[in-house]
């Protein structure tokens, strides 16, 4: 039933897409290269997953799994206001840093490193999506949604206003606009759907531990941003689809099974470098790197 | 600008086309092999464990192909990397029930992964035979078995050790991870409960390497033994103590037997004292000849994992041989199966743990033996 493998790729794309959206909102069209991304996820995730063991219905764990995240955001904000480029990636690695840290040692809550099994499937409406058809379904209409909302944000008015902070903060704020308040609500905001994203997550794979939510998770993420081109939502689109489907297609070369594991890793980053350096601004980036 | 994009696309579209290919050549009914899968770790810093199971699985599958095989047929084992990550496994598990239709998944290594698959393959009613120490796996279902003993029996056996030796105060670090807490946590509950006293507990994270200002905390607690549940870090922890003076007895983790414990400590690695399901060169001869064939193929001795694992492919294949591919049958067989393999003699509870001999061990003149 090669149909329920490719459901369950296409459940992990859509939960990656709403995640590398967010980032793409925060680092492509804001500059703010945000790497405790993968902590709001983490946050969005035990919080959905905690709520609903305690026997909460879905639309509230998920809900909350994004405000909390949202409140964070927001929190992460006031003090990396005035940061920028290395400075900043180095301040919110920080925070994913003590995220970790909090997630493992916090026993009594999170049940630290054993991590938190049989997290409940999503129940809406009296109709369980325990099959993953419906779950695809859920999915994909939050990814869709999200990619809405996000690009309705981008092509704003207020949209111009992040690009203009992202090209020349001290140029916008002559012109009058407030450049804290803009970043706070861009972090938010895109902490708002990476926690959201951390619920799917939680609810589709039933299982949670702090391994899941570490730096090494970000990289991915921040691939498929980069890959798909700063600044560009279709871009991204695009480089999750390549990015989650290329590796497991590599399962399917056929490797002698003695040399499997490290083919697999080599053949992956040398399709990664190849792409990097014929579009070294990624599919259809429109900015540079900071 | 599109067209510049035309080569990724024809890339994808070749990849696909593999994809393809290959899943109608998997279609195709090949009567004369009979396929199983195996869920590890082959890449990233976890790869030693992964690639040590992976030889002991295809030393054994040799082995039962050049006898006979299964009734027969060829045994063929399709190997996965799940990186040790739980996301990762996920995508193994669902190729390998849904377009392999395995009915056993040998692994995997990480106990988070097996958590994490254990819910696909309990419903699409596919047996798991893990490697993993968690006891989150004891309850993780009816078809998810596992051939390494729980984190539980290594530390009950510890302290029961301990307390006859008429030991009463210890200290434990431990990695922060799930391996190290979740020995921390029975050590702790294990020890007390037969009267004897933790008195520090401290912890470091992985991949640290200086550990002075947690191991002086413990000096100063003056324990009789300290615990130190770990991986390779676990040598660098003991070179530490020792060179700190501290004289309390040292108890490693299970991990501790390998080769490079003995090559890194040298004389420090003398008389430490660690809880172990295998004992080399001992007892039958199956044991010797597979030490010997492992050296001999692979160029080095045999690491912990690997018997376990040896052994979980003969019984997993003696099961194939008298219920084909279905798992009923082969859940039902492994319930009541009583196999003398050459880790002992192993036979699995109600919850799919197996009841294996634990025994205490040390470090002698450079060779790991029994204590």
């Amino acid at each position: 039933m090669i149909e329920a493998y490719l459901i369950h790729l296409l459940i992990l794309i859509g939960i990656y897409l709403i995640l590398a959206i967010s980032l793409q909102l925060a680092l492509g069209f804001n500059g703010l290269s945000n790497f405790g991304h993968i902590a709001f996820f983490g946050i969005g995730a035990y919080t959905s997953a905690l709520l609903a063991l305690s026997g909460w219905s879905f639309l509230i764990c998920f809900v909350s799994a994004g405000i909390l995240a949202m409140i964070f955001g927001f929190l992460l904000a006031i003090p990396t206001n005035k940061l920028k480029g290395d400075y900043l990636a180095l301040a919110t690695m920080g925070f994913s840093f003590v995220v970790y840290a909090v997630l493992l040692n916090w026993t009594e809550l999170t049940r630290g490193p054993l991590g938190i099994p049989g997290i409940p499937r999503p129940v809406l409406l009296g109709y369980s999506l325990s099959d993953n058809f419906s779950f695809l379904i859920l999915t994909a209409v939050i990814a869709l949604a999200s990619y809405f909302v996000i690009y309705r944000i981008t092509k704003s008015p207020f949209g111009k206003v992040i690009e203009s902070i992202r090209d020349d903060e001290l140029a916008s704020r002559i012109l009058g606009k407030n450049s804290f308040k803009t970043k706070s609500i861009i972090l938010g905001v895109s902490a708002f759907f990476a926690g959201i994203a951390g619920s799917l997550y939680a609810s589709y794979i039933t299982f949670i531990d702090p391994s899941s939510f570490t730096m090494m998770q970000l990289v991915p993420v921040l691939l498929i941003v980069i890959v798909g081109g700063l600044a560009s939502l279709p871009g991204t689109i695009m480089a999750t689809f390549i990015l989650m489907l290329v590796p497991e297609a590599l399962r399917f070369v056929g490797f002698p099974s003695s040399i499997i594991g490290p083919m697999r890793q080599i053949l992956y980053a040398l399709i990664l470098i190849i792409i990097l350096i014929y579009k070294p601004k990624g599919f259809y980036g429109k900015v540079e790197m900071v | 600008m599109k067209s510049k994009n035309n080569w990724i696309i024809g890339i994808m579209i070749v990849l696909i086309i593999l994809g393809v290919v290959y899943y109608y050549q998997s279609q195709k009914k090949d009567e004369s092999v009979i396929k199983i899968g195996a869920s590890l770790p082959l890449s990233g810093q976890n790869a030693v464990y992964g690639i040590e199971i992976q030889n002991a699985i295809e030393l054994a599958k040799d082995d039962i192909n050049n006898n006979g095989g299964i009734n027969g047929k060829k045994l063929k084992v399709i190997y996965e990397d799940d990186e040790a990550d739980t996301a990762t496994g996920t995508n193994v598990i669902n190729k390998l029930v849904n377009i392999d239709k395995v009915p056993v998944v040998l692994g995997s290594w990480a106990s988070g992964v097996v958590v994490a698959e254990a819910p696909i393959a309990e419903k699409n009613r596919v047996i798991i035979m893990a490697v993993a120490i968690s006891p989150a796996i004891t309850h993780a279902g009816d078809y998810i078995f596992r051939i390494q003993p729980s984190a539980t029996f290594y530390t009950s056996k510890s302290a029961e050790f301990l307390r006859d030796k008429g030991i009463n105060t210890s200290a434990i670090i431990y990695v922060n991870n799930e391996f190290g807490k979740s020995l921390k946590d029975f050590f702790t509950s294990d020890f007390e409960k037969k009267g004897g006293k933790v008195v520090a507990i401290e912890s470091y994270y992985e991949g640290d390497n200086d550990f002075r200002a947690q191991l002086i905390k413990i000096k100063e607690k003056n324990p009789e033994v300290i615990f130190i549940p770990g991986y390779q870090d676990t040598i660098e922890v003991i070179k530490q103590i020792k060179e700190l003076g501290i004289k309390s007895l040292i108890l490693a983790g299970p991990p501790f037997e390998s080769q490079s414990t003995i090559e890194k400590l040298g004389k420090d690695a003398e008389g430490i004292l660690y809880p172990y399901h295998f004992v080399a060169g001992e007892s039958n001869k199956k044991t010797q000849a597979y030490e010997k064939d492992y050296l001999t193929k692979y160029h080095k001795t045999t690491g912990g994992f690997a018997p376990l694992m040896y052994d979980a492919t003969y019984i997993i294949s003696d099961v194939l041989k008298k219920c084909d591919k279905n798992t009923d049958c082969i859940k039902n067989e492994l319930y009541n199966i009583e196999y003398k393999g050459i880790s002992g003699n192993i036979t699995f509870d109600s919850n799919g743990d197996p009841e294996l001999p634990i025994f205490m061990k040390t470090i002698k003149n450079g060779e790991f033996v029994k204590y």
